[in-house]
């Protein structure tokens, strides 16, 4: 909904004080976007990818092909760059949506589970960059159920549970009201229902039955 | 262990179902309805051959004997259209036979023998063929044999005659394609076979097609006897298998006899063949698929791609315009699916062009090279037409929909640009090249006026075309999903084609007739113009249109009709 794939069905989403459906178009200039699976056209090179990324968004011939440059350079796809997509590793596939999300200098960046298949090296550069554009004024949402990373990147949480917002505080904040020393457990105890224990039981008793 | 003739059975039944390489195709339901309509489609056409032989030899005045003789021309088109039939099927399926990567994922990991899958998949590939050949057999099948039975011989024996040649013809053809497939598997490393592959295919293809399209009128004694001719019937399998027919229905003409023998021994050569290479090239790319990736990490530097750039960047002068034309040209060149397709109307255009020139192939030209005529004429309209139809149909199938998203995400531009990116893409790829080529070779080979003016029409054509395929067209090409049934608008779009064929003989006669004065053909000319400014006019307003949006979902139409209203300036849930 925030990137316009979806209509709410009721509410309204605003952006500094503006409903994002009073202008799409605009909302999208700003917007960058990192989906959870890496959906890419598997016959394009990852460098064709991000060249129509940023023809679609209007980016000038010269400033295109620097950026793409520097982007492929940056995220180590450089040497790959003539290579399908369908040849490229999950973390690769990933570098390339972050580097497409990022392409036009967004306001906004919506990141949906950026850091799934990265190795240890890109995880630890795109955290240092989630904390960088952050620092520089820009929105990141993050959206991820690796709760270890969240409590590291972010400053301020949004908890959901059943479509509902269970907290929305910072995370200092929450362990102050909840008493409780990690992000984990404060998400146990305010959205899982199940005893988790003895769900793994029972499938456990399944398979050797 | 498991059953496993359960095992076959429900693999038989997967592997019939994905017969065709249709990995395009959404939902299961829609490859059932494609086949279905596809059987009905061969039915069909035999059916109006029936119709136009079952009068023909009803009231026929000849004697018995010299029916049984003026039938061989008859007789060769069927064998002919079977092979055909069988031929384009197999390109179709060109990639069931041989194991897929998938399945090998899938059914690796579970208890089942590889023998149990190769067998399923030979079972289903037959199976396949011989509903493709019952269905285009299905009519004359039933009465043809019945009123070429010799007056020595019985009409069961024709029965048995005429199917068994049926089937022969189409393993023929199947055997043949299955072991090109086989050799190039067994002689070639995995990465190069799979390159080959998509070209082999192509090219069998195209075979299949020039050989039905182009095969001349031989079936009589003068012509099947005439030294001239040996050469040319030694290469043709439908005069082969009709010679083997023949025999098999008891005729005892001695033309037939070595005719019949070649049937038999490229029968059992391609059989052979098949047996020999093509259950070791599926063991030896079964294993070898595991090891190494489907798609080749190739690179994507080459000439091809820069001068596609180069393109791009010299034509179009927007970025969304470059992205979409990029976008277009490298999903065509890329992707297997489409290729096919687009050389399926292509290939279908150039061998109808070729059909009317005819004459001119087998040296004996009725009408000179170096003047305007009808053949010669028609056969860049024709070659147009199929191109246009062929790409608009190509644009409506998508390549990896839900990488779409990216689309929907980055449209930060008015969907009237979209729009216009689309349509100038279509026409770069479609009609430009078609007039590049039709330039180059009416001006090499007419003087310079008439080769202008049947340029012009061209031109003109080819705007009208672009514009009347493109009415209404709201998606970026490939990113738009595809519904179940809406193969009929291909179907639609074929018969639209043929219809064409039949108003571009005519339109072509004007032509030539407004050639002869300059004031005819001017006005020609103005009418032409006048439909292309109209249909351009239209699309003009379609994009400029408040509600016109672009479409990523195909939308079924709606059994119950709304009414839709709403306050001014408000969006319905269609348009949104």
């Amino acid at each position: 909904m925030i990137c316009g794939l979806l209509e709410p069905s009721q509410g309204q989403i605003l952006y500094r004080g503006q409903r994002i459906d009073s202008d799409r178009i605009a909302h999208k200039q700003r917007l960058g976007y990192v989906p959870e699976e890496p959906q890419l056209y598997p016959h394009l090179t990852g460098s064709e990818y991000l060249e129509m990324v940023g023809q679609l968004r209007g980016l000038q011939e010269r400033q295109l092909t620097e950026k793409v440059d520097g982007f492929l350079r940056l995220f180590w796809l450089y040497e790959d760059r003539y290579v399908p997509l369908s040849s490229y590793s999950k973390g690769m596939r990933q570098r390339v949506l972050l580097a497409a999300a990022l392409l036009h200098n967004p306001e906004i960046v919506l990141l949906d589970e950026p850091f799934s298949g990265l190795d240890v090296n890109s995880a630890l550069v795109f955290r240092n960059l989630i904390r960088e554009l952050a620092a520089r004024g820009k929105v990141i949402l993050f959206s991820s159920h690796e709760l270890e990373t969240v409590e590291r990147v972010c400053s301020h949480v949004v908890i959901l549970h059943k479509g509902r917002v269970v907290a929305n505080d910072s995370i200092e904040q929450l362990r102050a009201l909840m008493s409780l020393p990690t992000l984990e457990e404060i998400v146990s105890q305010l959205a899982i229902e199940q005893d988790t224990e003895g769900i793994a039981q029972q499938i456990v008793q399944l398979i050797e039955a | 262990m498991p059953d496993e003739r359960r095992q076959f059975r429900i693999l038989y039944r997967n592997f019939l179902f994905r017969i065709l390489d249709l990995e395009l195709l959404s939902a299961s339901g829609e490859i059932r309805n494609l086949l279905v309509q596809l059987v009905a489609m061969l039915a069909a056409f035999n059916f109006v051959v029936a119709v136009l032989y079952i009068p023909r030899y009803a009231t026929s005045i000849l004697s018995h004997q010299q029916l049984l003789i003026a039938a061989w021309g008859d007789e060769e088109f069927l064998i002919a259209s079977t092979i055909a039939i069988a031929g384009l099927f197999t390109v179709l399926a060109w990639n069931a036979p041989l194991p897929d990567r998938r399945d090998n994922f899938v059914l690796g990991a579970l208890p089942v023998r590889t023998r149990t899958i190769f067998v399923a998949k030979i079972a289903a590939l037959a199976t396949a063929l011989g509903i493709s050949v019952a269905a285009i057999n299905s009519f004359t099948g039933l009465f043809y044999p019945f009123v070429v039975t010799p007056p020595q011989g019985s009409a069961l024996r024709s029965l048995f005659a005429y199917w068994v040649t049926m089937t022969a013809a189409g393993l023929f053809v199947l055997c043949t394609l299955l072991a090109v497939q086989g050799v190039s598997a067994l002689l070639l490393s995995y990465r190069l076979s799979l390159r080959l592959s998509s070209f082999l295919q192509l090219a069998a293809f195209f075979a299949v097609l020039g050989v039905y399209l182009l095969t001349p009128a031989l079936a009589t004694a003068p012509a099947l006897t005439a030294s001239a001719n040996q050469r040319l019937i030694a290469w043709l399998p439908s005069f082969s298998f009709l010679a083997l027919f023949q025999q098999l229905n008891g005729t005892t003409h001695p033309v037939f006899g070595p005719l019949a023998g070649r049937a038999l021994w490229s029968l059992g050569l391609s059989v052979s063949a098949a047996i020999a290479t093509y259950p070791l090239a599926y063991y030896r790319n079964a294993r070898r698929m595991i090891e190494q990736p489907d798609i080749l990490p190739g690179d994507r530097s080459h000439r091809a791609t820069r001068v596609g750039r180069f393109i791009a960047a010299k034509c179009f002068s927007k970025p969304v315009e470059r992205a979409v034309f990029l976008f277009t040209v490298r999903t065509i060149a890329r992707s297997r699916q489409h290729r096919l397709l687009l050389a399926g109307y292509g290939g279908a255009g150039l061998a109808i062009a070729l059909a009317y020139a005819k004459s001119f192939l087998y040296g004996y030209p009725h009408e000179p090279w170096g003047q305007p005529s009808e053949p010669l004429l028609i056969g860049s309209l024709v070659v147009l037409s199929f191109v246009v139809i062929g790409m608009r149909a190509v644009f409506a199938l998508p390549v990896a929909l839900r990488a779409n998203w990216i689309f929907r995400i980055a449209a930060v531009d008015r969907p009237a640009a979209y729009f216009a990116a689309v349509r100038k893409s279509f026409f770069m790829i479609t009609a430009v090249p078609v007039w590049i080529v039709s330039a180059a070779l009416y001006f090499s080979i007419w003087p310079g006026r008439p080769a202008l003016e049947h340029m012009i029409v061209l031109v003109l054509m080819g705007l009208l075309l672009a514009e009347t395929a493109l009415h209404q067209f709201r998606k970026i090409p490939f990113a738009c999903s595809y519904l179940p049934g809406s193969a009929n608008l291909k179907l639609r779009l074929g018969i639209y084609g043929i219809l064409f064929l039949f108003s571009a003989d005519l339109g072509v006669q004007i032509e030539l007739w407004t050639m002869q004065k300059l004031a005819r053909f001017l006005v020609l000319s103005v009418i032409l113009f006048a439909g292309a400014i109209v249909a351009n006019r239209q699309a003009a307003g379609f994009a400029a249109a408040p509600y016109s949006r672009v479409q990523f979902e195909e939308l079924p139409p709606a059994d119950v009709l709304a009414l839709d209203l709403r306050p001014d300036g408000v969006w319905s849930r269609e348009e949104a």
